[in-house]
């Protein structure tokens, strides 16, 4: 791994860590009722994380969808 | 007053460009430019009560309808036409800037109809003035996705065609307004205006046509077909709830197939599914803050849109090259290409940025509602189309693998066009207020969304924290699983094999099957059982002849041996057809006679 990668990534975990620590300074609740998941805390950086998973996760599944490119001149 | 028409920003364009082709050089490229900038005044010059209504047939049509709504797309539609111009501004060939203008002239046309055949006539303009723009390319792939372009689109306007005329027939009105009666019409209607937004399963069209236009081309058609359709559904259908279900459905879907995809423009078409489904979501939820959170979206989406596909036309422009596969490395090369499309991939959904704010508004009015489901989907799509289209194809097309591609710089003319854009993406996202001004309902907006930047990013610093993590920790799941995002030299099947490759399909199954039974038939009816009835209908009367014959000899008292003889001479005299007249006359006498008895 080079250096700009390895600084990169520094960066990266940085900020992620970062948001997570100003989360804990603020007073979060749900917006669909008072107990509602999206007032727990951490649950962005979750959803956040699970979002490209589950994007990336489904778009393996459905590699069957991928052809040649010249599939449709035959 | 009639007059008013000559302040109409869409004949403006379309009026300019009968002219195009008969200019040339420095003077065409200044004019091109200079028409949508003319547009752009003349709106700001337009009131409400400025609009035209004229009797056409016994309804009224009312062809210049103005008010916020149509306002706030017009000057979207002037803003970006005005840099898309000074994009191509490279242009030698008069086609494409007279195209262009007549298309965006027509969709201008469109968001200031204020009756169906008005809006119809514009619609289909759009459609055949768009399709140029994919001809001009001169290649066999485009001339192929532009025919298949204008069959969805004829087929998309048939649709609104009937729905408006049964529409006329139901209601003894052409005017477009809110569609409250749920009927065969107002469905064929919102079909109509479905295929133009690209809303699965009609949304292929786009990722199969738009990156088989031109540079220029690209640029402009990923703008305004999907967005003219918005606008109609937010006229005709808010409050629909089938659209918040689609809606959600092309967010994701537009991310998957993005992730597919190896071609940039595909990735970024893909994208433009993506985003629509957050306004067409927007229109399903209805309400005043989801509206103008759709009409915001359009505005914000049109811009970065733009942007990105200046960027990936850029590209192509210089290198040649559209596949991720063939790209790479380009950062060193057209570096500033790169800063400004970043800014564009960053106004998807970053906070400093359009896209934060626009999506926020919509998000807002989902929650507003409490549909949990709808709010989970949109965050979720949020973050990741940020990533797996915008950022992505920044990353395959300038870092990724050194292809050793040393191209030049994008021209200055394009660099500055994408500076506009890059400037007002972040200008409305760091101050949104003017945007918000000319929403359709501003007073809503403005009493529940923050419109400074110190109530955006200091009063509300606590949604600013957590649409930061939702995007960072996205893009370290991207990172992390960035091995498994290996581009490939593929295509990926979209609703559009059905008519590709499914209708080669059917016209081979129906040659083979019903060929099949042709012959069948052909061998049962006319091989065996035309001729076996040809020879019954000889072998009766003739067994029925002799019969009788038989009972006339005996009577005469033949013997058996002459017997045979004559059985002989009568069977071949019958099928010769050579009785004597009078032998036939009497025999027709007699059957007459036996008749008449009976």
């Amino acid at each position: 791994m080079n250096k700009t990668k390895k600084k990169c990534w520094i960066v990266l975990w940085s900020l992620c860590v970062l948001s997570v620590l100003l989360e804990l300074g603020l007073h979060r609740h749900g917006h669909f009722s008072e107990n509602s998941i999206d007032g727990v805390f951490g649950f962005f950086a979750i959803l956040g994380f699970m979002a490209c998973v589950v994007c990336i996760g489904f778009s393996k599944a459905v590699t069957f969808l991928k052809v040649k490119g010249n599939y449709y001149d035959k | 007053m009639i007059s008013n028409l000559l302040l109409h920003p869409g004949l403006i364009l379309i009026l300019g460009a009968l002219v195009v082709p008969f200019l040339s050089g420095i003077t065409r490229k200044l004019f091109v430019i200079a028409l949508p900038a003319i547009g752009f005044l003349c709106l700001t010059t337009l009131s409400s009560d400025m609009g035209i209504t004229i009797p056409f047939a016994g309804y009224e049509l009312e062809i210049f309808r103005i008010d916020k709504l149509s306002k706030a797309f017009a000057y979207i539609f002037t803003i970006s036409s005005f840099t898309a111009f000074i994009y191509g501004w490279y242009q030698e060939k008069a086609i494409e800037p007279m195209s262009a203008l007549m298309y965006v002239g027509a969709a201008i046309g469109v968001v200031f109809a204020g009756d169906l055949l008005t809006l119809y006539i514009f619609w289909e303009v759009m459609a055949v003035t768009s399709t140029f723009l994919i001809l001009a390319r001169r290649t066999a792939a485009s001339l192929a996705a532009a025919k298949r372009y204008i069959l969805v689109h004829v087929f998309g306007g048939l649709l609104l065609l009937a729905g408006i005329i049964l529409f006329a027939g139901e209601t003894g009105s052409l005017a477009f307004t809110r569609f409250d009666v749920v009927s065969l019409s107002s469905w064929l209607i919102l079909f109509g205006f479905l295929v133009n937004a690209a809303a699965v399963p009609f949304s292929s069209w786009l990722p199969d046509a738009y990156p088989e236009s031109t540079v220029f081309g690209g640029v402009v058609l990923s703008a305004y077909t999907s967005k003219t359709a918005v606008y109609t559904l937010i006229r005709g259908f808010p409050g629909w709830d089938i659209l918040i279900v689609l809606g959600c459905i092309m967010t994701i879907y537009g991310i998957i197939y993005a992730l597919l995809e190896n071609d940039m423009r595909r990735i970024l078409a893909y994208s433009i599914v993506s985003q629509v489904g957050f306004m067409v979501c927007a229109v399903g939820v209805g309400t005043p803050l989801a509206l103008s959170g759709a009409v915001a979206h359009a505005f914000c989406h049109i811009l970065y849109k733009s942007l990105l596909w200046m960027c990936a036309g850029a590209v192509l422009y210089r290198v040649g090259k559209s596949k991720c596969t063939e790209l790479g490395g380009l950062y060193k090369s057209m570096p500033w290409t790169l800063g400004l499309g970043t800014i564009g991939a960053l106004a998807v959904s970053a906070p400093l940025t359009s896209g934060f704010t626009s999506k926020t508004m919509i998000i807002a009015a989902v929650e507003s509602q409490h549909m949990f489901w709808t709010w989970f989907t949109l965050e979720l799509a949020a973050a990741a189309v940020f990533w797996l289209a915008g950022i992505k194809f920044l990353y395959f097309v300038f870092f990724n693998k050194d292809q050793q591609l040393k191209p030049k710089e994008a021209p200055k003319s394009m660099l500055l066009a994408m500076s506009v854009l890059a400037f007002l993406c972040i200008i409305i996202g760091l101050a949104p207020e003017k945007l918000y001004n000319i929403l359709p309902h501003t007073d809503v907006v403005k009493s529940v969304m923050p419109y400074t930047f110190s109530d955006i990013y200091v009063h509300h610093f606590g949604h600013v924290v957590t649409q930061s993590q939702l995007l960072l920790f996205s893009g370290l799941a991207f990172f992390l699983m960035l091995p498994l995002l290996k581009r490939t030299h593929t295509i990926s099947l979209d609703f559009d094999w059905f008519y590709r490759k499914g209708s080669a399909l059917v016209y081979n199954g129906l040659d083979k099957s019903l060929n099949l039974v042709n012959v069948k038939v052909d061998t049962l009816v006319r091989l065996n059982l035309i001729s076996k009835l040809s020879a019954l209908s000889k072998r009766v009367p003739l067994t029925l002849a002799l019969a009788g014959m038989n009972v006339v000899w005996m009577l005469q008292g033949v013997t058996k041996s002459k017997l045979a003889t004559k059985q002989c001479q009568f069977e071949a005299t019958f099928e010769n057809n050579v009785f004597p007249v009078g032998l036939s006359a009497g025999v027709v006498l007699a059957v007459f006679v036996l008749l008449s008895l009976i």
